[in-house]
Formats: C-alpha cells, sequence, structure tokens
C-alpha cells in the first residue's frame, strides 16, 4: 500500500492499511491536514481552521488507534478522517454553527455521533462550515461566508453542510458529517459531486447535535462512495438513550454486507409530476440515463403518483421554522454565547440586542416565519394544517411503497450548482431548491444523494434515491451498484 | 403582500428580535411573498378525519431510571458564560 | 376568622359574604420528591451554590434532549389514582414558551390540551366533592434572585418535577378552599410522592376567584393569585380578593380579569398584568418526545401500591377504635402520625381504650412535638414508650395526672417511664386500709364542710376529696379515695 497518496484512497482502504500496519494513522492524518491547510482559504470550507491545534487534537486519537493495532483489535475507520459539521458538538472545540452568536462557544460535551466515530479510529479533521443554524440551501447564509463549490469558485457548494461535502469533494477529508433537515446533507453532496445519505429519522443519535428542526433533524455521512458511507453509516446507527426519538435498529442487518447482492427484482418508482416546470435539462437528461443504468442493473422501473408532495415546501417551511422559532429561544445571551447588551440595557433589550447581533438575516426571518405561524390566530391556518399534510406527505409514500416499489428515484436537486448571489435576494427562490429533498425530511424515510454526471457547463449532477424507512442497505447497495457499473471516478481539479 | 408591518413588529416582539426600518421593509416582503405561497396548503388536508392529531400518532416515549447523576459541566460553562457573580448567570435587574 | 386578617369583624365580612358568592378554583403545582429531575439526571435537591445541581439539558445548552424519568409518571400516576381520575392512555408534552431567565431554553415543557390525567374528585370535611378537572406534570423553573442592582439567575430547581392539579371552581368560601388544600397535601404526603411543604415552596397554589350575586347562576370576572405559598396565606388572599372585588361591585364597576400577586407582607394582592396583557405562548407538542404512553397494566401495578389514604383511614379509625370523626380526622392528617396512633394502640394491648390513646396523641404527644420541633423520622418518644406509660395509667399504677409529670421527664432524660415511677415512689396506692386512715384523719380535721356537706352542699365533696388527695401527694387512686369519702360520710354506720 505504501506508496499510494491516502488523498486519493477510500475510507475503506485506509482502514484495511491501517488495521494492517501498512500505512501509519499519523502519516494519513498529515496529508489531510496539509491537504486543508492549502486548500480551506480558497473554498472556505472550514471555521476557526488551525493546523496546529488540530494537530494537537489527533494526537490522543492516534494514540488510541496505534494501541488497538498493536492488540490487533480492527477499528473500521481506522486513521480515517472525517470533517464535523459545526453544530455537531466534540468536547473543546468551538461549535459555531455558522453563527457569530456561538463564535465562541466550546462544547462542553461529545456528541454520540463523536463518541461513536471516536471509538471506530476515525480521526477528527476540523469543523466544516455551514449555513447558520442549517438555514439554507446554498451556504451563503454562514457568519463566516459562504463556501465555494470545488468544481467552479464562483458557484455555491450547496447547503447547509455545504463545507462538509465541498471538502470531501477537494480531497481535504476522506468522509465527512452533516446534518439534514430538508436536504442538507444530500444537496450539497450532490452540488459537490460526493455522496450523502440522510438517514431514516431516529436512526442516528441527534444527542449532540445543535437542533434545527426537532422532527427533522438527521446526522448523516458524506463520502466519495457508497461502501465508505455505508460502513459509517453503520456504525452510527445505534439506539442511544440520551435522544427519545432514537429506534433500536440492533436487530438490523448491517449495510456493509448487503452491497454486493444483485439489484434484479428491486423496483423503482419514479413520478412524473415531480419532474415538470423548474427542472433544468441537463439534470433531467442525467436523471433519465441514469435511470438505465438500473434497468440494465436488473431494475424495474415504475411509474408512481405523489400527489401531495408538491405541497412538500410550505408544509416543511411551515413546520421547520416552527420548530427553530422554538429551539432558538435558548440562545438569549444569559448563559452561553454572546451578550450584546450595551450599558444600561433591560432585560428585553439584553434579549433582543444580543439575537439581532447574534442571527443572521436568514435565521432571523425564519424564527419570525416560525414565531408568526404558532402564534394565536394563525397555528390553526398554518401549523395544524401544515401537519395535516405532512401526514398526507407520508402516506403518499406508503401508498408507493404498498404499490410493490423499492426505491423512489429523483434528482436530488432541480438545478446544479447556481452561482453566488443568485438566489440570496429571494428567499422563495432558493426554498425552492428543496424541492425533492424535502419530502424525506417531511416522512422520515432515508434518501441519498449519489452522483451520476455533469452538466454542460461541467458542474455535477445528483441522484436522489429514497427509500423505505429502516431499508438504508438498499439505498447504499443501489448507489454501490450504480457505482459498480459506471465507475464514475471524476474529481474537481486543483 | 399579506402581512402588514404591524404584524411583522408583533411578531419580533415575539421573538425578542430588534428590527430596524430597512429590517422591516425587508421582512415584510419576504415573510410576505413566502406566506402568500403557504396559502396554498389552506385548502387541502381534508381527507384525513376531523380529530386526526399529529402529536398522538408518533412513537411513544421512552422512559429513564430514576437515577441521579453529576453532569460536572458547570465550571465549563460558567467560565465561557457572558456575565457570572459567583456561580450564578448576571443579568440586568429584572423589574416585574 | 379570616375577615380579621383584613381588618375587618367578623360580622361584617359575613354580612358581605350573605350578598355575594365566592367562587374558588384552585390551581396547586407540587414538587414531586425524585432522586432526578424530570427530563435530565441531575439532583432535585437544591445545592448550597447556585447552578451546582445543573447539566447542560438544565442549562439550556444547545444540542441536549430530553428524557422523561420514570418514577416521576408512576408518581403521577398515583396521584391519579388517589383522587380517582381518568388516565389518559397517550399524553403529550408541549412547550410553553416565553422568555425569562429562571427559564432557560425558552419554552418550558408541560402538557397541554392532553394532559395524562383528567375528572378527578375529592371530598371535603362538609361532604362536598370537588371536581378536580386535571392533573399535568411539567418541570419548574429555576430562581431568579433580585440584588440591588442586577438580578442573578439559579437553575438549581429548573427541571425539578411537578404536577399541577387543577380544581374546577367549585370551592364557595376561604375555609372550604383551605379544607381542599389540607387534603389535597395529605394525599401527596399518604403517597410519599412529595413533601408537600408550602413553605419551602414543594406545594403551591395559585387560586382563581370571582364573586356573584348569591342566588345569581353566572360566574363573575375571575382574577387568579399567584403563588400563594402558606394555608393561612391562601384563607388570607381569598378574603382581600373577596373585599376588593365586592368593593368594587358594590361602587358599580367591574372586576376586570387579571393576575395578581399576593403581597404577605401587607396582606394585599397587587396587580402583576392584565388580560390584555396574557402572553402568547405559542404552545406546540414537543418534538423531541414522542407521546407518553400509560398502559392498563401498568395503572394496574400501581393500583395495588397506593396506600390506605386519609380519607378510608378516618373512617376506619372512627368505625374500629370509636372515636369522635374530629379525633379520627386530626389522627389521620399525617401518615405517620396515623400510623403512630395506630402503633400505640396494638402496644397498650386493650389495657387504655383507643379514646384515651387518641387525646393523649392528639394533645400532650403532638404539643410536645412541635414545642420540640420534632420529626416523624425521630419522634419525642417511641411508641413502645408511650403505650407503656399509657398502659400504666390503665393497669392503676398511676394516676392520669402523675402521668403527665413523667411524661415530660420521659422526653427529658430519655428513660423509661417504669424507672421515673419507681425512682421517685409514683405508684398510685390502691391499699383501702391506707386510704380509709387518711380519709378518717381529714373528716376529723374539717368537721365544718362535714356538716355542710350532710346539708346538700355540692361542692364540699370535691374539696374533701382533694384534701386526701393532697396528703397522699396525688398518689391514691381516686376512683378509691371517692369511694371510701363518700362511705365514711354518707352511711354505712358499721364503718
Amino acid at each position: 500500500m505504501a506508496g499510494i497518496d491516502p488523498i486519493q484512497m477510500s475510507a475503506c482502504a485506509i482502514a484495511s492499511a491501517v488495521n494492517e500496519g501498512s500505512i501509519k494513522a499519523a502519516d494519513v492524518v498529515s496529508s489531510f491536514l496539509q491537504r486543508t491547510e492549502d486548500l480551506h482559504r480558497e473554498l472556505n470550507t472550514h471555521v476557526f481552521w488551525d493546523k496546529e491545534a488540530v494537530q494537537n487534537e489527533t494526537e490522543k486519537q492516534l494514540d488510541y488507534i496505534e494501541a488497538a493495532r498493536r492488540a490487533q483489535k480492527y477499528l473500521p475507520l481506522a486513521g480515517v478522517p472525517i470533517a464535523i459539521k459545526d453544530n455537531i458538538m466534540a468536547e473543546g472545540s468551538i461549535v459555531s454553527c455558522g453563527s457569530k452568536f456561538l463564535q465562541n462557544h466550546r462544547a462542553a460535551f461529545d456528541a454520540t455521533v463523536i463518541k461513536q466515530l471516536k471509538q471506530a479510529g476515525a480521526v477528527l479533521m476540523g469543523r466544516t462550515n455551514m449555513d447558520e443554524f442549517g438555514m439554507g440551501s446554498s451556504n451563503e447564509n454562514s457568519a463566516f461566508g459562504p463556501v465555494r463549490n470545488p468544481w467552479n469558485r464562483s458557484h455555491v457548494s450547496g447547503g447547509s453542510s455545504g463545507g462538509s461535502a465541498a471538502a470531501v469533494a477537494a480531497g481535504m477529508t476522506t468522509l465527512a458529517l452533516g446534518s439534514d433537515t430538508g436536504g442538507s446533507v444530500r444537496q450539497p453532496a450532490s452540488f459537490c459531486g460526493v455522496l450523502g445519505l440522510k438517514p431514516s429519522y431516529g436512526a442516528v443519535s441527534r444527542y449532540g447535535l445543535v437542533a434545527y428542526a426537532s422532527s427533522f433533524d438527521q446526522i448523516g455521512p458524506i463520502g466519495t462512495n457508497a461502501r465508505d458511507l455505508a460502513r459509517t453509516f453503520d456504525l452510527l446507527r445505534t439506539h442511544d438513550p440520551l435522544d427519545s426519538t432514537s429506534v433500536d435498529t440492533s436487530a438490523f442487518e448491517k449495510t456493509e454486507i448487503q452491497l454486493e447482492r444483485p439489484l434484479k427484482g428491486l423496483t423503482i418508482g419514479i413520478a412524473d409530476e415531480l419532474l415538470q416546470e423548474g427542472l433544468d435539462e441537463d439534470v433531467k437528461k442525467s436523471f433519465f440515463e441514469s435511470l438505465e443504468v438500473y434497468k440494465e442493473l436488473g431494475c424495474t422501473i415504475k411509474k408512481i403518483t405523489l400527489p401531495n408532495l408538491r405541497h412538500s415546501i410550505p408544509t416543511y417551511y411551515i413546520l421547520a421554522t416552527a420548530e427553530a422559532s422554538s429551539n432558538l429561544a435558548r440562545f438569549d445571551g444569559i448563559r452561553f454565547g454572546v451578550r450584546a447588551s450595551k450599558p444600561g440595557a433591560s432585560l428585553k433589550d439584553l434579549y433582543a440586542q444580543s439575537r439581532s447581533e447574534g442571527f443572521g438575516r436568514e435565521v432571523k426571518q425564519r424564527i419570525m416565519l416560525g414565531t408568526y405561524v404558532l402564534s394565536s390566530g394563525y397555528y390553526d391556518a398554518y401549523y395544524a394544517k401544515a401537519n395535516r399534510m405532512r401526514e398526507l406527505i407520508r402516506r403518499d409514500f406508503a401508498a408507493a411503497f404498498e404499490y410493490g416499489v423499492d426505491l423512489i428515484a429523483t434528482p436530488t436537486a432541480p438545478t446544479t450548482a447556481f452561482v453566488l448571489g443568485q438566489k440570496t435576494d429571494n428567499s422563495l427562490s432558493m426554498y425552492l431548491m428543496d424541492i425533492y429533498t424535502i419530502a424525506a425530511n417531511l416522512s422520515g424515510i432515508p434518501a441519498l444523494s449519489l452522483p451520476i454526471g455533469l452538466d454542460r457547463k461541467g458542474l455535477p449532477i445528483g441522484l436522489q434515491l429514497m427509500g423505505k424507512t429502516h431499508h438504508e442497505g438498499e439505498l447504499l447497495r443501489s448507489a454501490y451498484q450504480y457505482e459498480q457499473y459506471k465507475r464514475w471516478t471524476e474529481r474537481p481539479k486543483f | 403582500m399579506i402581512i402588514d408591518r404591524e404584524t411583522v413588529e408583533k411578531v419580533a416582539r415575539l421573538a425578542h428580535i430588534q428590527l430596524s426600518e430597512d429590517d422591516i421593509g425587508y421582512y415584510q416582503r419576504e415573510l410576505g411573498s413566502i406566506l402568500d405561497y403557504m396559502q396554498q396548503i389552506q385548502t387541502a388536508g381534508e381527507e384525513l378525519p376531523a380529530d386526526w392529531r399529529a402529536d398522538t400518532a408518533g412513537v411513544s416515549c421512552p422512559e429513564r431510571d430514576d437515577e441521579a447523576k453529576h453532569s460536572h459541566v458547570i465550571e465549563r460553562v460558567l467560565q465561557s458564560a457572558p456575565k457570572v457573580v459567583g456561580t450564578a448567570f448576571q443579568v440586568p435587574r429584572i423589574i416585574e | 376568622m379570616s375577615s380579621t386578617s383584613v381588618g375587618q369583624s367578623d360580622q361584617s365580612f359575613k354580612r358581605l359574604l350573605a350578598r355575594y358568592e365566592p367562587v374558588i378554583g384552585l390551581e396547586v403545582h407540587c414538587q414531586l420528591n425524585t432522586a432526578s429531575k424530570l427530563f435530565c439526571s441531575c439532583k432535585t435537591e437544591f445545592g448550597s451554590l447556585p447552578n451546582q445541581n445543573t447539566c447542560p439539558l438544565c442549562l439550556g445548552l444547545p444540542g441536549v434532549l430530553p428524557v422523561i424519568n420514570k418514577t416521576a409518571v408512576d408518581y403521577a400516576i398515583r396521584m391519579a389514582l388517589a383522587v380517582g381520575a381518568r388516565i389518559r392512555e397517550k399524553s403529550v408534552f408541549a412547550r410553553k414558551q416565553y422568555f425569562y431567565p429562571d427559564l432557560p431554553k425558552g419554552y418550558q415543557l408541560t402538557q397541554y390540551d392532553l394532559p395524562y390525567c383528567e375528572h378527578g374528585s375529592l371530598t371535603l370535611d362538609n361532604g362536598r366533592v370537588i371536581k378536580i378537572e386535571r392533573i399535568h406534570m411539567e418541570e419548574d423553573a429555576g430562581k431568579n434572585i433580585h440584588g440591588d442592582n442586577a438580578s442573578y439567575v439559579d437553575l438549581n430547581r429548573a427541571g425539578v418535577p411537578l404536577l399541577e392539579i387543577v380544581s374546577a371552581p367549585e370551592m364557595y368560601s376561604p375555609e372550604e378552599a383551605v379544607d381542599y388544600l389540607r387534603k389535597l397535601r395529605a394525599i401527596v404526603r399518604y403517597l410519599g410522592i412529595s413533601d408537600g411543604n408550602m413553605e419551602e415552596g414543594s406545594f403551591r397554589c395559585d387560586v382563581n376567584i370571582s364573586l356573584r350575586p348569591r342566588g345569581a347562576s353566572k360566574l363573575g370576572t375571575r382574577t387568579e393569585i399567584k403563588n400563594v405559598n402558606s394555608f393561612r396565606n391562601v384563607e388570607k388572599a381569598i378574603a382581600y380578593e373577596i373585599l376588593r372585588q365586592s368593593d368594587l361591585l358594590d361602587s358599580g364597576e367591574t372586576v376586570r380579569q387579571a393576575t395578581l400577586l399576593f403581597d404577605a407582607a401587607t396582606g394585599r394582592t397587587q396587580m402583576m398584568r392584565s388580560k390584555e396583557d396574557a402572553p402568547d405562548y405559542r404552545y406546540f407538542p414537543e418534538p423531541d418526545l414522542g407521546p407518553l404512553f400509560i398502559s392498563s397494566e401498568r395503572i394496574k401495578t400501581i393500583q395495588f401500591l397506593i396506600p390506605e389514604l386519609p380519607e378510608a383511614r378516618k373512617k376506619r379509625f372512627q368505625e374500629s377504635f370509636v372515636i369522635p370523626e374530629a379525633d379520627a380526622a386530626q389522627l389521620t392528617e399525617e401518615h405517620e402520625l396515623a400510623a403512630f396512633f395506630e402503633d400505640v394502640v396494638r402496644l397498650v394491648d386493650g389495657k387504655v381504650a383507643p379514646k384515651i390513646v387518641a387525646n393523649w396523641i392528639n394533645t400532650e404527644f403532638l404539643r410536645e412535638m412541635n414545642n420540640r420541633q420534632a420529626q416523624w423520622a425521630s419522634p419525642i418518644l417511641s411508641a413502645g414508650d408511650l403505650a407503656e406509660l399509657l398502659r400504666l395509667i390503665g393497669e392503676g399504677t398511676i394516676s392520669g395526672k402523675i402521668a403527665k409529670t413523667v411524661f415530660e421527664e420521659m422526653i427529658e432524660k430519655k428513660v423509661s417511664a417504669k424507672s421515673i415511677i419507681d425512682a421517685k415512689g409514683l405508684v398510685q396506692i390502691s391499699d383501702t386500709g391506707e386510704i380509709k386512715s387518711v380519709v378518717a384523719d381529714i373528716i376529723a380535721q374539717f368537721p365544718e364542710q362535714v356538716v355542710q356537706h350532710r346539708a346538700g352542699k355540692p361542692k364540699v365533696f370535691g374539696f374533701l376529696v382533694g384534701q386526701v388527695l393532697k396528703v397522699s401527694q396525688g398518689r391514691f387512686n381516686p376512683a378509691l379515695v371517692n369511694q371510701s369519702l363518700k362511705d365514711a360520710l354518707d352511711g354505712d354506720p358499721k364503718s
């Protein structure tokens, strides 16, 4: 193995080499540290990047990996670098959530996923930039500036996990964690030409994830291939007593061992009504080409209808902002974060000044929207109605799966990565970018984005596959087989 | 535009967010167009039974054993809190 | 009795109540005495320093999630069963949202339109049944401490489990309200789910009150008085509010719906906020917790653990010990007291009537418990010691009067009744020979009184008995002295 650049290796290959002793975890880590050091400014993928500090923090973990190797204890992600979205707690790190409010906030504890990753031998490779509190689809809502797309610096990375997706695409890390509330893992993965998985709601613990919209949020892995994603997902999927919405999935089969199983007999549903207006021609073309690949692989394509999905966006933006307005109430400038009160300020001034200065424009907008839809006189018309619509969307999926469909395919986003600044002055046009991804969060089903090609501008196109709840295995297997068939390995140039 | 200035101000007050004159105009426009778009669900969802509720439909919550533990985070929290006196968080004097 | 507290005579207050009927509802917040908080594992006891019993959850830090305490739910079920209420199979926690420094998350987790419990009731001493509309679980807030220039936030109490118990507006006097509270407090203490301490804030009360002209059926406009922290203050606050509201109505004004604060120092209520300022709490179901599921099996198991409650115990005491209702009521108000009484009755082994045991415990014993501020965990005397003393009375070894001094000495010196009696020679003398000789002496000493007695003057007999007992220093058996004196004075020439 020696001689191969770890930057080019998959997570599984790195783990094997480190476990075998053919490569040193410390060498892997220093390659990626240097790569991040070289590229992070250009792409703005990381927040508070400090090579020395990150390196120092890896020492303990490198000792752990080395001790495991000597004891011949297999670690599934031995020496694998993983960048962490900046809304996931890792003890001692600043966890800013892309917000000025938390620019000095050091995590007092580890998220459950961080504990799991450390135990598996992964090495934390910095904190990635994001839309403030996860609220955005382009990473332009970060208090620390937008992330640039590694394929074209004048285009957005997608969001809100833009830093994570761009860092993986640029080879600054092998894996990254993102969080996905309405597409925040899948859409930037799609824009950056990598894979991203949003697990079923409850599959991965949310303990230690700063909540945006609690009934939608899921942490998910981002990587360059399906096997890496499967392995990471397998170790993140666990029952966590610290998260009351965590599901006991201990009886479920690991997804990595399902990857090689043929797809023959699998039925993929497509809904024509989702493939109409607003869908970019190149994206549409690639989408249908990818379906041909699946036919080749033995899948059946079946037309389905998901009539209520056209209401996904209003439904999502009502419910998610309602939850967000409440989740962000604790940011009051009293116990943590920024206090921006002027001398002589009253308590009310302290709240208003801290929150007005600490939060960015989009976050304030969503807090106000959420406050509005819950306030007296509007609750029934918005919040209650949206809950009913959410149920109908769930039932649409249930009916489709009942009808014999195993997977549902859509493009991940209606377009490829757009130009920076193009949609920042019109919230609604930005919200419409979430049209395909939101439904999986509304209904709690798992969904994955995999790269299927480039548009005529050379920007990546993603295919979204959605599956039955807790059937991530089928998604990952489908992505894996597509990779094996297409051998699409294009990476951005540096 | 279905949201007036007073509503924007009322919502901002409830959310404890201070708005400048420019902000009010911006949010009135943005919230207005979003809420306009959201009107589409007003007529939707009538196929569900009238007494259907989202909050009882979910999986029931687990319960933990009643064991007290010490979390040991308070020292660190106090160190980085905006303003602390002794071990208490300080705020401007509250006038009831 | 209430009216004196606000400087009015009983008479005028009664006249007022003859014209207006107060309609009172109570909301009680009762802290559950679990080991850990409702949604996190922090200790529920209050640390000596602010914020010592806190964690990321009850500090409201970002990134943490609530997990409900099973024992708190069990306790809540006990309470529901004790007041015969209906338990909902699926109840829902909601976020009640407002900004306040003692509310770290910016919302309180409580139950809103689907509480776990509804439709209970409680019977007052006067026989009236008061409906309990609902009981729900919620988390307590922390404390704001007010200084001269700033306020300080202590979150040790934040997240402690509470039951909010809401009565129907069905009480019609301050006395009924206090009786309801006493009964409710007795129940939570019997159940062992709360210490029910009003002064320390583990049993807090908000009062809703309106007035209507006697005979009217329509309710008047109500006000809500927040956080009244003793039975006495509940009575005072209600009495004050009756005066204030009747004054308004009498002068043709209207009562405005408002939330008031009771000031214990002045005995008055003052405006906290009017209905127009009522906050918009924007309740919505807590997405971090699914519905709380309470199975019928669980209810059955807990039903089995419900002890005999004050009302039932009172009835049983009246019937099986043949004691008056008032005695039984006093004995059963605290379950430790009732248990102590039962222990003593068992240990006197029929040598003393339960009525006498009840008298002793309700007067002498409780007085000394209070004087010495003793706790039931270490009472001033054990049930066995008290039973021994009472047995000695019953057996005629000592008189009841002497027993009282022995009782005090037992407490002071921590020694048994027998050893005091032996050491001081306090044993009652029932030797008729000895008694007769003293009786003869006294008759000889007081010939005038003997003549008066024979002439039918009633009080003289008592005087003569007293003289005999005085000579014996209280040790003669009083019954025998009576008999002997009667024999000597009234006949039986043979003697």
